[in-house]
């Protein structure tokens, strides 16, 4: 069964600035995790743009994998569709038989439905593993390490949490529902916390994520959509 | 407000509560009534307010009226306006950090003022939600 989407591309606040769907989920995006829940069921997900997202179109053209069934409209069908597919408030993907479309993000704010979408896959975790399961270990049952980490001995990993590869980690307490990406860096006495740190991040010595993500010079509190900009390089850079 | 060194103005805030030192230097900000700012009547504060956009080193060393007005007045409360900063550095918050351990030293509460962006990044420095009262928001 083929399940369409309406895909608006609003702007939005946080790091990294790409829409929604191309937001980091682990190794993954938003979009990955989206097909990979359809596809599971053997149904397939059309993506029918108001305005095309360029940056989306490309990742789906060029880097998307073959197998995940997910082909792309550039326009909304006027008539209804044979399913309709959505994320709900708490960051669950729907899936509604014979429904009118309707916007594929809830009115709240996309961030917020974003961390959830991430609490929920770091939920699942200790059952599923991530992407690739034969190259990653849970040290302790719901904190999974990628390959080629560097983590201190007197560092503090409390589930559930994800580090990604090559990420390094000195002396901090990360977890729980905290993930830190790939080839990010994690100074001393930092406590990261129910937070995202995006992929390549530097984050300083001292600091306390609750209910944050970071990436490149800017933080984001998901709970609310406020962002700020950090100028000091030794709190927050990119690497 | 008085200033007192570079980007550093202050009025003390009677147990009465009444201003004083309201000088002729605007900074652009209002002062807001005592009973606003939770202040006990029985209790003295001292309002410092912070004009300069990025809270910088050049802070440093500007704190002295803010010190001695503690030691010497005992003020129990001292309450810092941030409204007209933008962000910080690392140099910025050391000498915030600085101060609040100088007034938890006396026995002096400190609460700030500031604006979303600049309360997220103090938060994100460690900074816990109670040192930013109801009032703060502007």
């Amino acid at each position: 069964m083929n399940y369409e989407a309406v895909i608006s591309c609003a702007p939005v606040p946080w790091p990294g600035g790409h829409s929604f769907l191309l937001q980091e989920v682990g190794p993954k995006k938003v979009i990955e995790h989206w097909s990979d829940a359809l596809t599971e069921a053997s149904h397939s997900l059309t993506l029918c743009m108001n305005e095309p997202d360029h940056a989306l179109l490309d990742y789906i053209s060029s880097s998307f994998p073959l197998s995940k069934r997910v082909s792309v409209r550039l326009n909304v069908p006027p008539e209804a569709a044979e399913g309709c597919s959505f994320f709900e408030t708490d960051g669950s993907i729907k899936l509604r038989s014979g429904a009118t479309l309707q916007p594929f993000l809830p009115a709240s704010n996309p961030a917020e439905v974003w961390f959830r979408v991430v609490k929920r896959w770091l939920e699942e975790l200790e059952t599923k593993g991530s992407s690739l399961p034969e190259i990653e270990t849970q040290p302790t049952p719901g904190v999974v390490v990628g390959h080629h980490c560097r983590i201190s001995p007197d560092t503090q990993l409390i589930p559930p949490c994800w580090i990604g590869n090559r990420a390094t980690l000195r002396s901090c307490t990360i977890g729980p529902f905290a993930a830190v990406g790939e080839k990010s860096i994690v100074s001393q006495k930092t406590r990261i916390t129910n937070s995202y740190v995006k992929s390549g991040t530097f984050v300083g010595e001292g600091l306390c994520l609750d209910g944050l993500v970071v990436g490149g010079k800017r933080i984001l509190e998901h709970s609310t959509g406020r962002a700020a900009q950090i100028i000091d390089p030794s709190m927050l850079c990119p690497v | 407000m008085r200033t007192v060194g570079k980007h550093l103005h202050v009025a003390r805030i009677l147990a009465n509560g009444r201003v004083s030192f309201p000088s002729n230097i605007s900074v652009g900000l209002e002062i807001p009534a005592a009973g606003d700012l939770g202040i006990p009547e029985s209790e003295r504060g001292l309002y410092a307010a912070v004009s300069a956009p990025i809270l910088n080193r050049s802070l440093r060393g500007n704190d002295w009226f803010i010190r001695r007005s503690i030691a010497t007045a005992r003020y129990k409360h001292v309450i810092l306006d941030l409204v007209l900063v933008e962000n910080t550095d690392f140099h910025g918050l050391q000498w915030l950090g600085d101060l609040r351990d100088f007034l938890e030293n006396r026995e002096t509460v400190l609460r700030i003022r500031a604006l979303p962006p600049l309360e997220l990044v103090l938060k994100f420095a460690g900074w816990e939600s109670s040192s930013f009262a109801a009032w703060q928001k502007v």
